[in-house]
């Protein structure tokens, strides 16, 4: 007998809410293991229900309503399984997925420890969980039943079956904004307890930097599939959406380097514990914007009217997180206080302080048009030109206080160190800008980018190498491995600045055979083609690529345009040639197959491959700072390198 | 009370933003051509019948656009073939225009599901373009002097089928 698909996925979605609201129940009476036991429940649940939806995805089971929305015959099966994500009632599905499994692993790793604080950590990440399943039971359920079943349907939407990046970018966003409800209800439990410990920030670090992790990977993966696959040469353009993803890294970051302050100084417990509900706060948001439609963006595909459930739940959650910090917080206040302004801690806080604003900034700019029709009734739009004015002066100075932060010590750097610490790095930073100069970069923001990043750079490979490459990792793994993830954030910097300001661009109608110049390339239309598949028809033009000076070749690109069924205007998909110094772009804009004519648009952008490689360093640093520090080596490997006080006089062994 | 005033001057004005952001929907824009006089057309029956804007001049008609590959389509046929039977005897004439869709795939879909509909082909979707239909199911309801009245996008609900319906008769 097959199994009703329909059935098995809204008894799994009403199994997995009764267990939340059983666990609540069971926590607040006391029952703590009854609760965890309904925790690991929700992810038994949830589980069974996407297995069921990936099968049905995958068998064209077009009686089941998702299915029948986002399936067809003809999609290739990898895109027909990805297509979990690939519209609103899935997504909520494969969320609910990751937030029991977030759920059940918290409360499998701490199930005996942490007594007075588990019972609340649990009823929080159940309220959460009861939130999302039923807003699946309900406005977003993908098990309705459809009657009479199609024959087939629409398939995904086109530019989701369009690059294998759709099959990583949305999941790694999910992690990373679901990651984020541990440390939030940890910080809930220590809140409504009132555990004044540091237990809840030393629990919540390596979930916090786990959900950072992903929520990077993501927003790099995000602005390399947009790059990729929407053809306009970009990969960042202040949508609404890609902001909302920003703002929660941004506070999530100042987070990671403020619960340091907490740990070594036991400083800004209230901060830390505000900066990590704002963060949790902002991921709610984010999700609200994407599914609400409230504002236009890129992403309206996934628009719903399942704005109201949000719209209490976030409702909900910042009236009791507020209330928590505002009647609660009070007996967090620590009587710490800065003993320098030549201090790691007085680096940390204004590394904060910019952080915070630059959220600030982003959330204004994002929310400003909604503002302004709510108070003047007048429809206004926040373009780039805002957003980039207002926020490369915050990154650049962040950039250069990471240096200074990695350099400094805790409480006070006597001058010896400061002199030790200005000569090298300051030397690059008027160096690196000079050489800048002398091949005519002129663009003041490119040349400050220049000298801060070489001046934090300088700062972070002096140590490490003085430490000794090989064995800084075992020293301090959590040290060393977020400098390399400054070091990542240094080359996306880098990145960004020499895409953003040195782009060529040209848009040329060429006949077969004939060529045209842009930059260091000659471009060749040999040919147009068409190509069928399944669920599409393509038109790829074949450019043949040439060095201009040596004449060498560089190989073929394949612009092409791409008809779907569902989709009147066709879709394009850029061809790129990617090196570390620069890419080549091509699209193909348009055709006239009777007179063999393409219009393509060329674009050679520089550095851009170093944004994605600075992504990849960023994810290599998180697993080395995620590492914990062998225990038989940390006496022997601290005999060894007590006499070595580091490049500025820190122990390599302290923590950044 | 200082606690309360602080509470309420974070939470009640964020909710409030975005409660108000639920009220407007960004994407909603007026069609362009709602008021305008409707496109001319010709479209083929799928037994290779040529039928025109030239057949419908002086009677107000409903144009749907609608595919095989269509889900929320389907799920409208109901509430449009009641409509049209109810309004018969008036001189409403009901247009099922496919968009993007194989012809072959039409008539095994109209005898699976046992659809009495006239299915128009659009061939290169010229009157889709010309009438700038989005995305389907999408309906234009045009008067007796050829005017596009309303449009609207998604399956349509029945009691607003039947306002619509009744407007074009009255004008």
């Amino acid at each position: 007998m097959i199994p009703d698909i329909n059935f098995i996925g809204n008894g799994c979605i009403l199994a997995a809410g009764l267990a939340c609201l059983t666990g609540i129940a069971a926590c607040l009476l006391g029952h703590a293991r009854l609760g965890r036991l309904c925790g690991y429940a929700t992810f038994a649940a949830m589980t069974l229900a996407n297995a069921g939806m990936i099968y049905a995805l995958l068998a064209n089971d077009f009686s089941v309503s998702y299915v029948s929305h986002v399936g067809a015959i003809e999609t290739p099966r990898f895109f027909a399984g990805i297509s979990l994500w690939s519209s609103l009632e899935g997504s909520i599905l494969f969320w609910g997925w990751i937030l029991s499994g977030y759920t059940a692993a918290c409360l499998f790793i701490y199930r005996s420890r942490w007594q007075n604080l588990m019972p609340w950590v649990t009823i929080t990440l159940l309220a959460i969980g009861f939130f999302f399943y039923l807003v699946l039971y309900l406005p977003a359920n993908p098990f309705h039943e459809v009657f009479p079943v199609p024959d087939n349907g629409p398939g995904p939407n086109p530019l989701l079956q369009n690059h294998w990046l759709m099959s990583v970018h949305p999941p790694l966003l999910y992690l990373g904004y679901v990651g984020m409800s541990v440390p939030f209800a940890f910080a809930v439990a220590s809140l409504v307890t009132g555990d004044l410990s540091d237990t809840w920030v030393l629990a919540t670090r390596r979930w916090t930097l786990t959900a950072w992790m992903f929520l990077s990977a993501a927003i790099i993966c995000g602005g390399w599939w947009s790059y990729a696959v929407l053809g306009w040469g970009g990969y960042w353009a202040w949508d609404p959406v890609e902001n909302a993803s920003f703002m929660p890294w941004l506070t999530a970051t100042a987070f990671l380097h403020s619960v340091m302050v907490q740990e070594k100084r036991q400083m800004l417990k209230v901060w830390n514990l505000f900066l990590i509900v704002t963060t949790f706060l902002l991921t709610i948001l984010g999700t609200f914007l994407t599914r609400s439609g409230v504002l236009e963006s890129v992403h309206s595909f996934t628009q719903s009217d399942i704005g109201h459930y949000f719209l209490s739940f976030i409702s909900v959650t910042l009236a009791v997180s507020v209330a928590l910090l505002i009647w609660k917080g009070g007996k967090f206040r620590s009587p710490g206080k800065l003993d320098h302004p030549a201090s790691r801690e007085t680096i940390f806080l204004l590394n904060n302080l910019l952080l915070t604003t630059f959220c600030f900034v982003v959330l204004l700019g994002t929310l400003y048009p909604l503002i302004v029709e709510a108070l003047q009734g007048v429809k206004v739009s926040v373009g780039a030109p805002f957003f980039n004015k207002m926020t490369v002066p915050l990154a650049v100075a962040l950039i250069f206080l990471m240096g200074v932060g990695s350099a400094l010590p805790w409480r006070k750097a006597e001058n010896s160190h400061l002199k030790k610490l200005i000569v090298w790095p300051a030397l690059a930073m008027v160096a690196v800008p000079a050489g800048f100069a002398l091949f005519g970069v002129r663009e003041i923001w490119v040349l400050v980018t220049a000298s801060f990043t070489a001046f934090s750079a300088v700062v972070m490979l002096t140590e490490m190498f003085k430490v000794g490459i090989g064995r800084i990792f075992a020293v301090n793994p959590r040290r060393y491995g977020g400098f390399v993830v400054h070091l990542g954030v240094i080359v996306i910097a880098l990145g960004i600045a020499l895409s953003g300001n040195f782009k060529l661009e040209r848009e040329v109608t060429v006949k077969q055979g004939e060529s045209f110049e842009l930059g260091r390339y000659t471009l060749q239309l040999d040919r147009l083609r068409g190509d069928e598949q399944p669920q599409r028809f393509s038109i790829i033009a074949q450019m043949n690529a040439t060095l201009t000076q040596s004449g060498r070749p560089v190989g073929f690109l394949f612009p092409r345009l791409n008809y779907y069924n569902q989709s009147r205007e066709p879709i394009g998909s850029p061809s790129v040639r990617s090196t570390p110094r620069d890419d080549l772009y091509l699209t193909l804009m348009a055709f006239d197959h009777k007179n063999g004519t393409a219009s393509i648009r060329a674009i050679v952008t520089p550095a851009v491959s170093w944004i994605w490689g600075g992504g990849g360093i960023i994810l290599f640093g998180t697993l080395l700072a995620m590492r914990r520090k062998e225990c038989h080596s940390e006496q022997s490997e601290e005999s060894r390198v007590r006499a070595d006080t580091g490049s500025f006089g820190l122990r390599p062994q302290d923590d950044i | 009370m200082k606690r309360w005033i602080l509470f309420t001057a974070i939470v009640a004005p964020i909710v409030s933003l975005l409660a108000f952001g639920l009220t407007r929907d960004p994407h909603v824009l007026p069609s362009a051509m709602t008021g305008k006089k409707a496109p001319a057309f010709t479209l083929q029956t799928l037994e290779g019948k040529t039928v025109s804007s030239e057949d419908f001049r002086g009677a107000p008609f409903v144009v749907n656009f609608w595919a095989t590959w269509c889900g929320a389509c389907l799920a409208e046929q109901d509430v449009l073939r009641e409509a049209q039977k109810a309004y018969a005897d008036t001189p409403i004439k009901f247009l099922n225009v496919v968009y993007q869709d194989d012809a072959k795939q039409v008539k095994k879909y109209l005898k699976k599901f046992k659809l009495p509909m006239t299915a128009l082909l659009d061939s290169q979707s010229r009157m889709a373009i010309d009438y700038g239909v989005g995305g389907i199911p999408e309906t234009f309801f045009v008067d007796a002097k050829g005017v596009i009245q309303e449009k609207f996008a998604g399956p349509l609900p029945a009691h607003y089928l039947e306002n619509q319906l009744e407007a074009l008769i009255v004008r």
